[in-house]
């Protein structure tokens, strides 16, 4: 089986205020010796043969931020211990970190794909979020992108940011049909006690625009017009939050859903193996001395028992909107018999309120039942 | 020992004005407990007790004292509990005791259950000795206080001690104002024997401890001894005192208090109020205490259905050791099998609610609290009915009775006026507005047991900001004009949130009521109304749209350990709501119809 592989970059210039991520500000000086943590992590991961590996994504934080020589450096790394047969090198950049020299950089370093936390194509709303770039950086970054040689290009939206309107969700959409990017992601904003704003909206404060949040209705009434606009546009959806042009869907990001192996890379990574989830230390810094000393990174080792494995099976799997086999489902896990009876009754139930749908073996979220579908991955946890 | 060396009294005080500080002093100074063995506040055991700072359960302990006349006496202090739900315990500790000790705090001065206590005192013809307590407070006033004591409880305050429990200043001078003023008890040991059961308790080794005052005659080991309200006939294992570790003796003779172990198995077969003969000489009983009687009902249910069995065992439990605790199966059609349960009143109810979640670890759902209501049918027959859901319908009640209360209520001179709008709107009828000073005043009001039971208490606390006290006492039935408001969720009559109130008030507690749910109902896959109901009328309505947006946006670089635990928190989260037809409502949505504001609080 070929092999994922992530690498985590946990900087940022600054913390937006929906950020529910491990990741920090910290000085410049410290990116280099993490950069060279990641290739020491890189060169001692491998224990005998070079395995495949096919997909490689660089995620963060904002990992744009390195020297594009680092960047280079650990994708040099990955080849020199793994058989890359890469069909995806994906690299995360935020708008205003783009310049003509990264991208080319970039590209010359073997990125093929590069993934643009665009969030809003409005000001106001980019400024309240505590986002960097403004809306003419996301044009830019493009076209620098473009120049460069980069045919793979995804825009991440945020809908529910604080002063979104029905207005100006629709016009943001609209620029970002205008840029066509080979792949798109919709975020819902999730409030949880996970982010500064998220806080706040739970307290009822104003901070951070809490109070300027749209209600959950209108969040959900974004969405839904987008999977609508973007449908007329040609995307395919694939996943809860991500479309994509034919044959442009994330191949790295798919692994997570379908419970394929992946390895990650740097502070806070996390891997599967197909039977063992495990992370790396969450602290940069720590992550960096345990490198220097030699050690492994990884700790939180959790094999996962068969019943953990089928509930994975069903809430990552069902996140895919075509949905999973569950005739592949039961002959896997035919030895937790009496459970499978229960998911059966859950599943036929979940039909019959419209929040699943059965096409032969296949089991699906409802199209129309995608805002609430933790209402249906809920009961099918059993 | 000679009776007149003997001492048999009690402490009686509103809550907070320091009654177990005194006692653990009282202890100390007598060398019962050393100071190392001092948990503070021995005599309330309970750690309920000991937390909300409520004696519960009435206990007696044996103190040695040596009195300035040079003699050794034994004192027997018997306790009673601080709270107007228990003030049935109260009366029957002093049937124990010749003296009572009465604590006033020195800068809150005489409150409502003061009033009540004294009065019970003398209505038991103890002699009653005033103690001012907390005088080393920058706020005590003394002086004050001993005017109060004079003109609102007829007590002489001249000679009031004035101690502070808390430093023990003055606690010398109440061990010989005991001494000198309660009066030996009477009664001869030659006497048949006959001793006043006034508490037990459940042991789980020896069956029922129960404590007794003996009036005439002795108890002895291996004696037969009768209990006139069953008459059955038990044989003492074991006697002594508690002081307070239990100390066994071969005696108790008249004037003395202490327990007794007769193999007898349940704490209900030793009646507190009956009297303990001999079995071999007859005597007359005692006066007897009227049976004690749960005023307030209330449905409770184990949120999973599988603690049911648990929560039957915990009630059992409970009972054993709580003669005023009554319970019997009950079923719901919202929460299904449970227990109806009465209480004496709702902190006796928070109490049993409050061990049971924390001592036996099940998760409850309590239906709204109701009271005994006397309903005459057309038919002319008459019925007392407790809960809601079992009223006849409408059409077949003649009239319907509730119970009234006299209540006492002690507050400010500057919140008079919000009190006096909080008993109007509660249905009170004023009976007596008094000055007890220039800035205090008591009220006496005859109120539905029914108002006082929703939210009475923490009203009255809030509107005066602390400072009114309140008493009570059950003094009969009343005829209102009272409906049945039941409550739809979902199209689906949930009767566990059923109520009864006045006809006049039915449209505002009804959207009140709805209003809450609204807010206290988590939105569901589909629109869910929810209404407010006299029979088929519906008088109020609110409509939960359905749910919109509950998604996972993102999985940051493969971690699906947040996603997991996301979705277990939910799943949780739904385990312990009461699904209804179609829908999940938690457990704070049955609250709901114990908190009910008034339209001015809302506004």
């Amino acid at each position: 089986m070929t092999l994922g592989a992530y690498i985590q970059v946990p900087f940022c210039q600054s913390k937006c205020t929906y950020c529910n991520f491990h990741t920090g500000v910290v000085a410049r000086e410290r990116y280099q010796p993490y950069a060279e943590a990641v290739c020491r992590e890189i060169a001692a991961s491998v224990s005998g043969g070079a395995p495949v590996v096919d997909t490689v994504y660089v995620g963060g934080g904002t990992p744009s931020l390195l020297d594009p020589a680092a960047l280079a450096h650990i994708l040099d790394a990955l080849r020199a211990a793994y058989r890359v047969e890469a069909e995806e090198i994906t690299l995360e950049a935020d708008p205003e970190t783009v310049t003509p020299a990264k991208a080319a950089a970039w590209r010359a370093a073997g990125f093929d794909r590069v993934s643009l936390g665009a969030q809003s194509f409005h000001d106001t709303e980019l400024r309240a979020a505590g986002r960097m770039h403004r809306r003419e950086d996301i044009f830019a970054a493009v076209d620098l992108l473009r120049t460069a040689g980069f045919r793979n290009t995804s825009l991440d939206l945020i809908a529910g940011l604080p002063h979104q309107t029905p207005k100006s969700w629709e016009e943001s959409v609209s620029q970002l049909l205008r840029i066509y990017p080979e792949h798109v992601s919709i975020y819902l904003m999730e409030i949880d006690e996970g982010s500064r704003l998220g806080r706040e909206a739970l307290e009822g404060g104003q901070r951070y625009s809490a109070g300027a949040l749209p209600s959950d209705d209108a969040m959900a009434d974004f969405y839904e017009s987008a999977c609508r606009r973007l449908a007329e546009a040609g995307y395919e959806h694939y996943e809860i939050s991500n479309w994509a042009l034919p044959g442009r869907r994330s191949r790295h990001n798919l692994k997570y859903w379908r419970r394929d192996p992946y390895l990650g890379l740097g502070a806070g990574a996390h891997s599967f193996d197909g039977s063992v989830r495990w992370a790396n230390v969450h602290d940069a810094a720590r992550y960096v001395r345990i490198l220097e000393q030699g050690s492994s990174p990884r700790e939180q080792f959790d094999p996962l028992t068969p019943l953990q494995a089928l509930q994975e099976e069903l809430f990552l799997g069902l996140r895919q909107i075509e949905g999973i086999d569950f005739g592949r489902i039961e002959r896997q896990y035919a030895e937790l018999g009496d459970r499978l009876a229960q998911l059966h009754e859950r599943i036929e139930r979940l039909r019959a309120q419209g929040l699943l749908q059965t096409e032969g073996t296949c089991l699906r979220l409802a199209p129309n039942k995608l805002t609430v579908s933790n209402e249906a991955l809920v009961e099918l946890l059993g | 020992m000679d009776p007149q060396f003997i001492r048999n009294f009690c402490i009686i005080a509103h809550i907070d004005h320091g009654k177990s500080t005194l006692a653990d002093r009282l202890l100390e100074l007598t060398g019962a407990l050393s100071q190392r063995e001092m948990t503070a506040q021995v005599l309330d055991s309970m750690d309920l007790e000991r937390e909300r700072g409520i004696t519960i359960k009435a206990k007696s302990i044996r103190l040695h004292y040596q009195a300035r006349d040079g003699h050794e006496y034994r004192l027997n202090l018997i306790d009673t509990p601080g709270h107007v739900d228990f003030s049935y315990e109260v009366s029957r500790a002093l049937s124990a005791c010749e003296g009572a000790l009465l604590v006033v705090d020195a800068s809150q001065g005489v409150e409502a259950q003061t009033v009540a206590n004294a009065f019970l005192a003398s209505r038991h013809n103890l002699t009653i000795i005033p103690v001012i307590n907390k005088i080393d407070l920058p706020a005590a006033r003394p002086d004050h206080v001993k005017e109060q004591i004079e003109s609102v409880l007829a007590i002489p305050a001249d000679e009031a001690l004035l101690i502070s429990a808390k430093s023990g200043l003055g606690v010398e001078d109440v061990l010989e104002a005991i001494v000198r003023h309660v009066p030996p008890p009477k009664g001869s040991a030659d006497a048949p024997l006959r001793a006043l059961i006034f508490d037990s308790w459940f042991d789980a080794y020896r069956g029922a401890v129960v404590l007794v005052r003996v009036m005439e005659g002795r108890i002895t080991p291996r004696m037969k001894i009768r209990l006139c309200a069953s008459n059955e006939v038990y044989e003492v294992e074991a006697l002594g005192v508690l002081t307070p570790k239990p100390i066994v003796l071969q005696e108790l003779a008249a004037g003395d208090v202490g327990f007794i172990v007769a193999n007898i198995k349940r704490v209900a077969d030793a009646r507190v109020g009956d009297t303990v003969i001999e079995a071999d000489r007859p005597a007359p009983p005692l006066p007897d205490f009227e049976a004690i009687k749960p005023m307030v009902f209330a449905g409770l249910f184990p949120v999973n259905a599988t603690d049911y069995e648990l929560l039957r065992d915990a009630l059992g439990k409970l009972q054993l050791n709580d003669a005023a605790f009554f319970y019997e199966p009950e079923t719901s059609v919202a929460l299904g099998f449970g227990f109806r349960c009465g209480f004496l009143g709702l902190l006796h109810m928070e109490i049993v609610q409050e061990r049971l979640e924390r001592e036996f670890n099940i998760d409850l759902i309590t239906s709204a609290p109701s009271v005994r209501y006397r309903i005459t049918t057309t038919a002319g027959e008459v019925s007392e009915i407790d809960n809601p859901t079992k009223f006849p319908p409408p059409s077949s009640i003649q009239s319907i009775e509730e119970p009234i209360l006299t209540a006492m209520i002690i507050t400010s001179e500057d919140s008079v006026g919000g009190v006096l709008q909080l008993c109007e709107e509660k249905r009170g009828v004023q009976k007596k507005f008094e000055y007890l000073s220039p800035t205090r005043i008591m009220l006496t009001y005859e109120m539905p047991l029914n108002e006082i039971v929703l939210d009475f208490y923490d009203r009255l606390k809030s509107v005066s900001r602390g400072y009114a006290s309140l008493d009570y006492h059950l003094s009969g039935y009343r005829e209102s004009d009272l409906v049945k408001l039941d409550v739809l969720v979902g199209g689906e009559p949930v009767d566990a949130l059923t109520i009864i109130c006045h006809r006049d008030q039915s449209y505002d507690r009804g959207r009140d009521l709805v209003s809450r749910l609204r807010k206290l109902i988590p939105r569901q896959m589909f629109e869910v109304p929810i209404q407010a109901a006299i029979g088929s009328r519906v008088i109020a309505r609110e409509t939960i749209s359905a749910i919109r947006k509950n998604v996972i946006a993102k999985c940051y670089g493969g971690d699906i350990s947040r996603k997991r635990k996301l979705l277990e928190k939910q799943k949780e989260g739904k385990k312990r709501m009461k699904r209804v037809g179609k829908v999940d409502i938690p457990q704070e949505a049955f609250l709901a119809v114990l908190k009910v504001a008034s339209s001015t609080e809302e506004e």
